[in-house]
């Protein structure tokens, strides 16, 4: 059988098994075995098995991944979503859907020291989702305010999946970050537009607060300056290049673990706690990275990335429109799978395809971040919409899949204006030359 | 029916070894053989183009054809690492014979074990350079931090006082950037190739030490071929493949030392003198590397020394 | 007998998890310490980043066998929701025998590869450190992680002849992108 047809079948087992619930780094890694076996012979396949799982972990750029999940976790048990969401709330909680607002105000901050998604769903969840509830806000609104906030997480840097892509396709990680930060800032903007607009028409959905005065304000200000201190640190100390990204999580971690110190929020219990939380999801990326690296030793020996850069070339399109029909199905296959698993699913694919066409691979790793995480919040599978769910009681499936809607829509302007303007991307890192 | 080739190299496919090298390699052998060989290459970044894996995935049989770095992973082949003593040679082309010589001879053979030797090659001499510091004497080097490719390299740059730094080549930009490297050994090509140009100050044509390289392919796969193949690849490979490394390596050396030039950075030349008074500090520590080797059971590690310094003596003339 | 083995497993792979956290904790202190050496005296730690390699394996592979046992990886579970109670459990032990293979392969082949790099007697770049070191973690998590998805499999196995599901208490999980 020759390397295509394999190729295909491989593809067609691959969802198979990730349909019928096995995890998918295991799908990935026995079809990427089984596959390779057929393909390239038993002792191959008995090499890669043996040495593929060693080389992906081993690289010294990797540890940014864990440091940066422990920081975000520290950050979540030192308090520091609470105070966020209260200094927010200060200054624009007494505005209709101000709560909403705050949510998301907070979700960016709180994304600006976690690199995590569902993290960041889950620590705003249990923070806000209570108080807009006390308020009156519509369940609509408050959980899909969260869910779709929780993307902030990934999309403002750091971020664990712009790691991942950045040390895949070899881009500086520094760079990646300095590329995200304005398109993150630009998709808080507009959650809180979707959030307005929505309010403005019915404002049943999300009633106005009273108005905090300053010293209130200034009192819960007072809260927040040691996340702007821990952010301004991390990605301030990678932007002037005092230190790498991979000591800048590390730095974090230690920064972070300080401040739930200094803030005596930290029992023994507490602490076990936030590594077992680290454990399950550095473990869970690892897996993940081991079982792509698999899968992907089969895809490059069946020949299909090549074929599929050639065949593509030779539509003759214009690259803008099969830039566009990417993303079309990203937001498709996000309906279905997780952020990180597709990235890495596609990524040997599409990656020379896109270089193949002239795209900037900076650029191109915000699109694309940014698209994967609209998946986050598309039902029917959508882990956010999971994560907020598994953290209100009472909530249902349809009630968030209809307040997502509007932020969907935010979502294809963001999508819209980050294509049309590849500068809102590439500026900041261009002053990094 | 055609056969496939799997080829895999620790550099970039932008490199010039694919590009000079490797591609028309390929080329040619597919014209050879009437189009009945393919060639797949796979280069860094890609599945079976990690720098430390080469010699097992080709041995292993996982790629057909490798080209990898000798020194990596460490102390595997100190045989051939021999030539990468300090001071030993010059030029690419008498590196590249001689490496070649022993190899044909029996001398360092027994570390090709299960492989089909294609071709050993290694760089021209390599320079020092650095960032905010000038070097001309050994004097200078004292304290500075410098990106070491091999352990023979670490072991002289620490004889002469520096602090080696391990750590893949694509860091290095980076690290010399934050400062947190003073400085690297590396040919010209390398300047170019991975644009350190753009944050050297200072280079020193110190004609201070060479890197080896292999070029082999699984010989249970090449005993398998047809034979016509097997005849065309032995054409294409041993001596004759071999004399084109220094030619190649003269040319790509020209990109870098382009490069310096736009900067117009300085390019000190060690003088005879300082070279001689280098080259007899670090006699003590070519007798301690040569113990070591000899110690892990390389018994004739001072013969192979010898030899290699005649052969040089006569590519070099 | 069986719940006492249930028992040991699941106290066996929290404390590897922990385990492999003090070593991501020692990767974090040993980053920040070489990072503040080396603005204060201009001269970090020796050899800091064979280290952190080294305790990256420990955190990674060590965090996998929990990763498993409390659910945690990764997956898509919306057809297998439509199944009845027999249906969730060929899914079930379907994923649990395709983990307890990949794993036991990786442990397998790895240990082929570390026997071999402990013969050529392979070392870190700038330390010296034998690689046995750094395959010790790997080993150890991919063979428990294996062991792990067994136990999973006997339970699917056994709610797919009963029709009775399998009383294990799980922790909870908390898979995150
Ligand atoms: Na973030
Ligand atoms: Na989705």
């Amino acid at each position: 059988m020759d390397g295509i047809t394999l190729g295909l079948i491989a593809f067609v087992a691959l969802f198979g098994l990730i349909a019928l619930r096995v995890p998918v780094a295991i799908a990935m890694g026995v079809v990427g075995a089984v596959g390779g076996w057929m393909l390239n012979g038993s002792a191959s396949v008995a090499f890669i098995l043996g040495s593929v799982p060693f080389e992906t972990v081993f690289p010294y750029s990797l540890s940014v991944i864990p440091l940066f999940v422990l920081m975000g976790v520290f950050a979540a048990r030192a308090g520091l979503s609470k105070s966020l969401y209260e200094a927010v709330h200060a200054f624009i909680g007494h505005y209709r859907g101000g709560l909403a607002m705050a949510s998301i105000g907070a979700c960016a901050a709180f994304g600006a020291i976690s690199g995590s998604s569902l993290a960041t769903a889950a620590t705003m969840c249990r923070v806000a989702m209570p108080e807009m509830r006390a308020r009156g806000y519509d369940d609509r609104l408050a959980s899909a305010t969260i869910a779709a906030g929780g993307t902030l997480g990934v999309l403002i840097p750091p971020s664990v999946i712009i790691v991942v892509y950045a040390i895949l396709t070899e881009q500086s990680i520094g760079k990646m970050f300095a590329a995200a930060l304005i398109p993150g800032l630009l998709a808080t903007a507009l959650y809180m537009a979707a959030v307005f607009i929505q309010c403005w028409r019915n404002p049943a959905l999300g009633p106005a607060d009273v108005r905090v005065d300053w010293s209130g304000r200034l009192r819960a200000l007072r809260n927040v300056w040691s996340v702007l201190v821990l952010f301004g640190l991390v990605m301030g100390g990678i932007y002037v290049g005092l230190f790498s990204p991979t000591e800048a999580a590390a730095i974090g971690a230690a920064g972070a673990l300080l401040l739930a110190l200094i803030k005596r929020t930290l029992t023994l219990r507490i602490f076990l706690d936030c590594l077992t939380e680290t454990a399950a999801t550095s473990g869970m990326i690892f897996l993940i990275l081991i079982g792509t690296a698999l899968f992907n030793y089969f895809v490059e020996t069946t020949g299909m990335p090549q074929m599929l850069v050639r065949e593509v070339g030779n539509l003759g399109w214009d690259p803008i429109w099969i830039l566009a029909l990417l993303v079309v199905f990203y937001i498709v296959l996000g309906c279905f799978m997780d952020s990180l698993s597709m990235i890495l699913l596609t990524l040997p694919f599409v990656f020379p395809l896109v270089t193949s066409l002239g795209f900037d691979p900076i650029w191109f790793g915000v699109i694309m971040v940014s698209v994967v995480e609209v998946g986050l919040i598309t039902p029917p599978v959508g882990m956010n919409l999971f994560v907020i769910m598994a953290g209100t009681p009472g909530l249902r499936l349809q009630v968030i899949s209809r307040g997502v809607l509007a932020f969907l829509a935010a979502d294809v302007v963001r999508l819209a204006l980050l294509i049309l303007i590849p500068g809102l991307s590439l500026w900041l890192p261009s002053l990094m030359e | 029916e055609t056969i496939t080739l799997k080829i895999s190299n620790f550099l970039p496919s932008s490199h010039p070894t694919q590009v000079d090298f490797i591609e028309p390699w390929a080329a040619a052998l597919k014209e050879k053989t009437g189009g009945q060989v393919e060639v797949e290459i796979y280069p860094a970044g890609s599945a079976f183009g990690h720098v430390a894996k080469q010699l097992d995935q080709v041995r292993a049989g996982v790629v057909d054809i490798a080209h990898g770095l000798t020194g990596i992973p460490r102390g595997r082949m100190p045989r051939t690492l021999i030539m990468d003593m300090p001071f030993l040679v010059k030029t690419s082309d008498a590196a590249s014979r001689t490496l070649w010589d022993l190899y044909q001879d029996g001398d360092i053979a027994e570390e090709y074990r299960g492989l089909k030797v294609l071709a050993l090659h290694a760089h021209n001499a390599g320079l020092i350079h650095t960032r905010d510091t000038q070097v001309t004497t050994m004097e200078d080097l004292e304290g500075l931090r410098l990106r070491t490719p091999s352990q023979a390299i670490s072991m002289m740059l620490e004889s002469l006082g520096a602090n080696p730094v391990g750590m893949p080549p694509t860091e290095v930009y980076e690290n010399l950037q934050k400062g947190t490297l003073d400085g690297n050994v590396f040919p010209y090509e390398a300047v170019h190739g991975f644009k350190l140009y753009e944050v050297l100050d200072y280079h020193l044509d110190a004609k201070a030490y060479t890197t080896s390289f292999y070029f082999v392919m699984n010989q249970r796969k090449f005993d398998s071929l047809p034979e016509d193949v097997q005849a065309a690849i032995d054409e294409l490979s041993g001596e004759a493949l071999v004399a084109k490394f220094g030619p190649w390596w003269d040319k790509w050396d020209q990109a870098g030392i382009a490069d310096i030039q736009e900067t117009g950075n300085p390019v000190v030349t060690l003088t005879d003198e300082e070279r001689d008074r280098w080259r007899e500090s670090l006699a003590p520590m070519i007798d301690a590397y040569l113990d070591e080797i000899e110690a892990q059971g390389v018994t004739d590690a001072r013969a192979i020394y010898a030899k290699a310094q005649d052969l040089v003596a006569q590519y070099e003339d | 007998m069986i719940e006492r083995f249930n028992r040991i497993l699941f106290a066996l792979s929290r404390w590897t998890a922990w385990v492999g956290m003090v070593f991501l904790l020692g990767a974090m202190a040993i980053t920040t310490t070489d990072v503040i050496l080396r603005k204060i005296n201009n001269a970090g730690i020796f050899g800091a980043v064979d280290m952190v390699q080294l305790m990256i394996m420990g955190a990674a592979f060590l965090a996998i066998p929990y990763g498993f046992l409390s659910r945690g990886h990764v997956a898509v579970s919306l057809v297998v929701d439509q199944f009845g109670r027999r249906g969730t459990a060929a899914a079930n032990l379907l994923a649990a025998l395709l983990g307890a293979g990949l794993m036991g392969a990786i442990a397998w082949f790895g240990l082929d590869q570390a026997i071999m790099q402990a013969g050529y007697g392979d070392v870190s770049l700038t330390l010296g450190l034998s690689k046995t070191y750094y395959w010790i973690p790997l080993l150890t998590g991919s063979a428990l992680s294996a062991l792990v998805c067994v136990h999973m499999a006997v339970e699917a196995a056994y709610t797919l002849i009963t029709g009775r599901s399998a009383l294990t208490p799980r922790p909870p999980g908390n898979a995150e992108t």
